[in-house]
């Protein structure tokens, strides 16, 4: 298992080299894997498609441009993501100060009916969500709709991954203890 | 995530709901719009952010999301155009000038005599006043733009104020009587309506409209507009705002009727304080790059203490200690009640300061004033009849405007500053009665925009542009 995951990770590695050399089918196998990451982490922060689209395309110029201060393919994905995140958040910022932006929110029209595990409506928990920063939501949605784990996390956001654990556990704690009956 | 408790799972449900389903990914597509930015003149790559062909940050985002979805490049790269417009005006302002130089201590001669030109000319587009937005402008005569509409909005007439931002977007205010709106030109979409008070666009700070409505100042601020002011721990940071400034002490002062604010209190500071003597007031503060704090100081008007009367120099402050810079005046009466138009610090370090008094016999006559470190330059008195700016009741930052070759905008654009004297724009706009030039225009917001064109807000309801062209007269 250990030599599938190294030859695995030296894949990813030569992939990313080949990339930074300026290989087009390199690039375009590094967008096919991470852009609906990127795009969907963003989805989750603007909770506007326009912005998690526009983001996510400025984020590959911005990667075409920079790759190459990744060392490690190990840290691609968090990389990438990151990226993105903070162009959505730049993006959402400046679309606030000009216009309201009208939200397409689907919240309501997914079933909000009670959890039998936790006794929290899901649509509370939605609404809870929708509540969050831009910065925590994306925290939870790298965690837990992109799976990301803690040295990625740490990655993504200039942390060590002790700390993110701590800032992840307190964001989940203070949401359930809003929720909880 | 597989040790996930029954909470996080729920989570996990519901914030992959928010990201929606995985979609197929045309990576050709966009590698394909990544390598096919358009080159530059200038040679090289811009940073561009890669967008859906919507107009910008106006449309909403369920039809954005409806549009066809296509790839280009839409540049962000804002900073460039700020340069390429500063070598434009530098290139300019060094040697078209026209009307009435004022060397130091000189006169400076009567206006220019009124344009013949006709105010009903076609419109033409104008799109490189600003950048990315379809104006159209009527030019009135060499370098003025009088603005039509903005491709969007049609600006004829109503437009009480005008303030540009830091990326060189332009915004103004229209409306009234309780339906007032603050718009970014060229983007349509951007209303905002502070119901209620009268509403007086004052400034932008980065890329946010600031406007007073009765006694409150707001900003918007995700979409909603916002007290600035009234926060207690509100401060600028960078600039000058509503007579408040971070000085190097770290505490806010505001000027005027001289406060210090500590712990979200404003405490009164006396003349003595700043080791002036008790008919001395200071009548403005700034801050210069360098951090040293400014006050400039006046004497105290015999008729209200709280006006200032004779300029009487300069207090400089390190954040501990004041040091006085005097100042000799001569030729106006001492209690004259003295108004400040310009009180800034240069890129170089100069501090200037471009003032006006209200006695009978210096009425409409201008100075300028500059501290070099050393010594003291004063230029004028300059004359602009009718040049009485109400933007200059606000503390704008940006009535002065310096160009990177030392030329420089002051009072609103009401005085070019060419490196060596003072020039003033022609304003017989629109009539062809010389008893009416300026007071037929007279000014009711003004903004120098990053590329050193000055935007007006007039009285009688209408938009212009003045560009440095303008002070030159010939080519």
């Amino acid at each position: 298992m250990e030599a599938v995951t190294r030859t695995a990770a030296r894949g990813r590695g030569d992939l990313l080299a080949a990339a930074v050399a300026g290989d087009e089918v390199a690039f375009r196998h590094l967008i096919a894997a991470h852009h609906e990451d990127m795009r969907r982490v963003c989805l989750a922060v603007a909770r506007d498609s326009a912005i998690a689209d526009e983001a996510t395309q400025a984020a590959w110029l911005i990667a075409w441009k920079r790759l190459g201060n990744v060392r490690d393919a190990a840290n691609l994905r968090p990389w990438l993501v990151s990226v993105a995140v903070n162009e959505a958040k730049r993006i959402l910022r400046k679309r606030r100060r000009r216009a309201e932006v009208e939200v397409a929110t689907d919240a309501t029209d997914r079933p909000g009916g009670i959890d039998p595990a936790t006794g929290i409506a899901s649509v509370d928990l939605r609404e809870a969500l929708l509540r969050l920063d831009p910065d925590d939501r994306a925290l939870i949605a790298m965690r837990y709709g992109a799976g990301f784990n803690s040295t990625e996390l740490a990655i993504a956001t200039g942390k060590t991954p002790s700390a993110i654990r701590q800032r992840l556990k307190r964001l989940v704690d203070r949401l359930r203890e809003d929720l909880e009956p | 995530m597989t040790d996930m408790n029954a909470f996080e799972r729920q989570v996990s449900s519901e914030i992959s709901g928010f990201m929606g389903p995985v979609r197929p990914v045309d990576d050709a597509a966009i590698f394909a719009a990544i390598t096919t930015v358009p080159s530059r003149k200038w040679g090289i790559l811009p940073r561009a952010g890669l967008v859906r062909p919507f107009e910008s940050g106006t449309m909403s985002a369920a039809h954005a999301a409806a549009t066809t979805h296509e790839w280009r490049f839409q540049s962000v790269f804002s900073a460039t155009k700020y340069v390429v417009a500063g070598a434009i005006v530098a290139l300019f302002g060094g040697f078209l000038l026209m009307g009435l130089a004022s060397r130091p201590n000189e006169d400076m001669a009567p206006a220019a005599s009124a344009s013949s030109a006709p105010a009903t000319a076609e419109p033409t587009a104008t799109a490189e006043l600003l950048p990315g937005v379809d104006l159209s402008t009527n030019e009135v005569t060499p370098g003025v733009f009088r603005v039509l509409g903005d491709g969007i909005r049609d600006l004829k007439q109503g437009v009480s104020g005008v303030a540009s931002d830091v990326e060189g977007g332009v915004w103004v205010l229209t409306g009234g009587a309780g339906d007032w709106k603050v718009e970014r030109l060229g983007e349509p979409g951007v209303v905002v309506r502070p119901n209620g008070k009268r509403v007086s666009l004052i400034t932008t700070f980065d890329e946010t409209p600031m406007i007073s409505a009765g006694s409150r100042y707001l900003s918007l601020e995700d979409g909603s507009w916002v007290d600035a002011v009234a926060e207690d721990q509100w401060c600028p940071e960078n600039g000058v705002l509503l007579g408040e400034v971070l000085m190097p002490d770290g505490a806010c002062w505001r000027w005027g009727l001289e406060f210090r604010r500590e712990g979200g209190q404003w405490q009164p500071v006396s003349p003595e304080d700043l080791g002036l003597s008790g008919d001395r007031i200071v009548d403005r503060l700034v801050v210069g790059p360098d951090g040293t704090g400014w006050a400039s100081v006046r004497v105290a008007s015999s008729a209200n203490t709280a006006d200032g009367a004779a300029f009487d120099g300069l207090l400089s402050y390190d954040g501990e200690t004041w040091t006085r810079i005097p100042f000799s005046l001569s030729g106006i009466p001492e209690d004259a009640v003295g108004e400040t138009d310009d009180f800034v610090v240069a890129p170089d370090g100069a501090i200037w300061i471009v003032e006006h008094y209200l006695a009978a016999e210096v009425y409409d006559k201008y100075w300028a004033r500059r501290w070099d470190g050393a010594t003291w330059t004063s230029y004028g008195p300059i004359d602009i009849p009718g040049w009485q700016m109400a933007a200059s009741v606000e503390p704008d930052l940006r009535t002065a405007h310096f160009n990177p070759d030392g030329t420089a905008w002051f009072q609103g654009g009401g005085l070019y500053f060419d490196g060596t004297s003072f020039h003033t724009v022609e304003r017989c706009w629109g009539t062809s009665d010389p008893e009416r030039c300026g007071k037929f225009h007279s000014t009711k917001s003004a903004s120098i925009d990053p590329a050193g064109n000055a935007w007006y807000a007039t009285r009688d309801g209408h938009l212009y542009v003045i560009t440095p062209e303008a002070v030159t007269g010939t080519e």
